[in-house]
């Protein structure tokens, strides 16, 4: 049955909504609540945290940010396509920085031509992943096993070794601009991206559309399969770029290079509030999702605690999170 | 029926009850004697649900006085008012689809216990069963196995097991084909003939002069005074629910029709028994009427590409077109508006706006960026066409009445501008007023030229819209007749028996 929150249950003879106004002030809450929070940890942080609030730390935690950020704005257009997570998103990063790490230093091909190699194998990855799943097949199952299939076809490639690339063929990459690491003004720009693409863009409705209800966009004469296969690509550009930037700012590309991400990318995207329903959500949410866990890694990270206090922080917050939203959206309706 | 003295069953007096600054409840007052059927009628956002959720305390009045027997009632949290014997059946069923029949009206059940078998379950679930007139069924078989009017009536047995004495069915024969809201109406007879209080809230207005005792309708959050129903005549019910005189419900008839739009020829599909043929004119509007599974949703599924065509040739203007899909359908100018909006009609969580571009998506979107300016556009003349305020267009549909819902689900194809619409039972749920506005639209888009296939299993509907009138039994067409041939009693007689029909 479904739950008090499914739209379905709104029975025709629903009491009046409530007046615009009173939408509007649930809805300041609702937006005001994320930042609240935000604010609240970092006062928390400051008055517990000595070197907290320093421009050293600042950078760092941008630099954390980025690539947790890039990807959770990708995996934000298969969570609104009503697909849940992708959970290949470690798999289809560490990928996109193989290949292009294969191509500069194995082939030597230019930085441009490696990139766009590797987004290249982005896109095939997430047509692959797309259209199983827009044929039906469960978004979960099919990403993971698309990412076990990912990790062996790397170990394959790139003998299960890691690729050392010169910081200097890729400083335009890494490095930073006005103080700034370089990867944090890719993620403003692909957050900004992102959300045209959503809000503005035939591919962002139909995704949107798609996951608010699948059998009304297909009966609408809208192409479901193709909607969740866009969603699926553009999350692993995402991901991929993110993999990309992280060889450059690591010099070196493996396996094993983005361990952790898919679970901290996911928590961004739950920390966010983005409905699992599919069909709402925005990926600046993601992005502020991206950023609260960065702030959370990098509190764990100042006090010393051990990556298993590290995962229960993050633990706890999408747990605290999810409620919270779930409550919220139940006042709003 | 039972007429007892002044302050025996429920009463509620001076109830009000606002949500910001909306008042839903306004000093209303209402009250139900035992062995009574009580209508509850108006139109949608009258109040009625907002009454019936304080009844089962799901909200709680902000003023008023309750009372049961002249007892003071409180029915502030869904559990008291179960204790206080009051109890609804809602539209959607609560039921646990894969659980015994038995497991289901026990389910959460006061003194259910945590030990059971399913033998002593089945026999203390009989006798409720036989209340129901479901003697016959087996209270071991799975509840998702049953027909939706089963299930409505197992519903009914639940809450009886729960002693319940003041019973609210909300809608409960919404869902149904006629004959099986017959089963469901003599179940409230016979209940009503036990003492127990029915509070019935309905849109058929047929059911409240063939169930009914006395009316109360709310509108604008106001009560009326009860109504003995013998008072009143279904013009004088509608006004009163309207609360203004009531012109025809249905517009008049077309009166001239252009040249042959639409020619189906030997359509064949799966849920059919015999292949199907028809014709539609322009300004035309053809009636398929039929009860559930007599082969008019298959019919409508398949001409909107829903369902495979397995075999027959479609003509548009003439020219064959294909369809095998929703999107092939549209492209060659069909829309089928399905009888289930919450299934595949709108978007509940999307803008109105944004339900009503969908069918036009490419239109709205040239080279892919969709513009804005389109999309207002094509939604404001949706709304002018049904009759909406556009500042609704920005509202999410959920938050819409069931009436305004239901105006988007059916005009947002008018966006993609098809030259043949499929429209399947399209005033379910629907409250008289825009029930009126919908046929009086539906009339006019004929009248502009649109053809339009009319599929309902509501027989007074087809009657009233349709210039001509296929009739179906199990699969197949029995009759097709033209608007003066078809009166109640042929129809009614073809739908239903038709091989009396033939001799």
């Amino acid at each position: 049955m479904a739950s008090s929150l499914d739209p379905a249950t709104v029975s025709p003879t629903a009491p009046p909504p409530p007046s615009r106004e009173a939408a509007d002030r649930t809805m300041l809450i609702v937006r005001l609540s994320a930042t609240a929070i935000i604010v609240a940890f970092l006062v928390v942080a400051h008055l517990t945290t000595p070197q907290f609030v320093t421009w050293d730390n600042f950078l760092s935690i941008l630099r954390t940010a980025a690539p947790v950020g890039i990807a959770a704005v990708g995996l934000a257009f298969v969570t609104i396509s009503g697909n849940y997570f992708s959970l290949a998103i470690e798999q289809t990063a560490a990928f996109g920085g193989v290949i292009f790490a294969l191509c500069m230093v194995d082939a030597g091909l230019p930085l441009v031509v490696a990139l766009a190699v590797g987004l290249a194998a982005a896109v095939v990855i997430g047509v692959l992943q797309g259209a199983t799943v827009g044929l039906g097949a469960n978004p979960i199952i099919t990403t993971l096993g698309a990412g076990a299939g990912l990790y062996g076809l790397m170990a394959i490639i790139s003998g299960s070794g890691t690729i050392t690339v010169s910081t200097s063929l890729t400083s335009v990459l890494g490095g930073s601009l006005l103080g700034i690491p370089r990867v944090s003004y890719v993620f403003v720009a692909i957050t900004a991206i992102a959300y045209v693409v959503l809000v503005k863009t035939r591919l962002g409705r139909s995704i949107v559309l798609v996951g608010a209800n699948t059998a009304t966009a297909t009966a609408s004469g809208i192409r479901s399969g193709g909607a969740v296969t866009g969603a699926f690509v553009l999350c692993s550009l995402a991901a991929a770029t993110a993999g990309i930037f992280g060889v450059a700012m690591f010099g070196e590309a493996g396996t094993q290079q983005m361990r952790g991400l898919t679970f901290d990318v996911v928590a961004a995207v739950l920390v966010s509030g983005i409905s699992l329903k599919g069909g709402d959500g925005s990926p600046l949410r993601a992005a502020f999702g991206a950023f609260f866990i960065a702030l959370l890694i990098n509190f764990a990270a100042l006090h010393g605690y051990s990556y298993g206090v590290r995962l229960t922080m993050v633990g706890a917050a999408i747990v605290i999170g999810v409620t919270a939203h779930h409550l919220l959206r139940r006042i709003q309706d | 029926m039972a007429q007892t003295s002044g302050d025996s069953g429920l009463q509620m007096r001076g109830v009000s009850k606002r949500f910001g600054p909306i008042r839903a409840l306004e000093d209303a007052h209402f009250e139900v004697r035992p062995g009574e059927v009580m209508a509850l009628l108006g139109e949608n956002g009258a109040g009625k649900s907002t009454l019936v959720k304080i009844l089962s305390g799901i909200y709680q009045c902000d003023e008023g006085e309750i009372t049961l027997d002249g007892e003071p009632l409180d029915p502030s949290t869904p559990r008291k008012a179960e204790q206080a014997g009051i109890a609804v059946v809602q539209q959607h069923f609560s039921l646990v689809n894969p659980m015994t029949v038995a497991e289901n009206i026990f389910l959460g059940h006061p003194r259910s216990g945590h030990f059971w078998s399913p033998r002593r379950l089945g026999r203390r679930a009989a006798p409720f069963l036989e209340l129901v007139g479901l003697a016959d069924l087996d209270p071991a078989c799975a509840v998702g196995t049953l027909s939706v009017a089963e299930r409505q009536l197992i519903e009914l047995a639940r809450l009886l097991a729960r002693e319940a004495r003041i019973l609210i069915l909300d809608e409960p024969t919404a869902a149904l084909s006629d004959a099986e809201c017959e089963r469901v109406k003599a179940v409230v007879r016979s209940l009503s003939d036990r003492d127990h209080s029915i509070v019935y809230v309905t849109h058929r207005l047929d059911e409240v002069f063939e169930l009914a005792d006395r009316v109360t309708v709310f509108r604008n959050g106001r009560s009326q005074e009860p109504v003995e129903v013998s008072d009143l005549d279904v013009d004088s019910l509608v006004e009163r629910i309207i609360g203004r005189p009531l012109e025809e419900m249905y517009p008049p008839r077309g009166s001239s029709f252009g040249e042959e739009v639409f020619a189906v020829e030997g359509l064949d599909t799966l849920g059919l028994r015999a292949p199907v043929g028809f014709t539609v004119r322009a300004g035309e509007i053809v009636g398929l009427a039929g009860q559930l599974g007599s082969g008019i949703t298959p019919v409508m599924e398949a001409l909107g590409g829903a369902r495979p065509i397995t075999a027959g040739t479609l003509r548009l203007g003439g020219e064959e077109v294909a369809v095998h899909s929703p999107r092939s359908a549209l492209k060659a100018g069909i829309a089928y508006c399905s009888s289930d909006r919450q299934r595949d009609g709108v978007f509940l969580t999307r803008p109105a706006i944004e339900n009503v571009s969908a069918p036009a998506l490419e239109a709205v979107s040239p080279g892919g960026w969709v513009s804005r300016r389109r999309e207002v556009e094509l939604g404001e003349h949706v709304y002018d066409t049904f009759g909406v305020q556009p500042r609704r267009l920005t509202l999410k549909v959920g938050k819409l009445s069931g009436g305004n819902q239901q105006k988007v689900a059916l005009g947002k194809w008018l966006s993609a501008r098809p030259r043949v619409l499929l429209a399947e039972a399209p005033t379910v749920g629907v409250d008289v007023g825009a029930r009126a506005e919908i046929y009086t639209q539906l009339r006019k888009l004929a009248d502009d030229g649109l053809a339009i296939v009319l599929a309902s299993w509501d027989m007074q509907e087809v009657l009233g819209m349709a210039d001509r009138v296929l009739t179906f039994y199990k699969g197949a067409v029995v009759s097709s007749l033209q608007a003066h041939e078809a009166d109640p009693a042929a129809v009614l007689r073809d739908i239903t028996h038709p091989e009396e029909a033939r001799t």
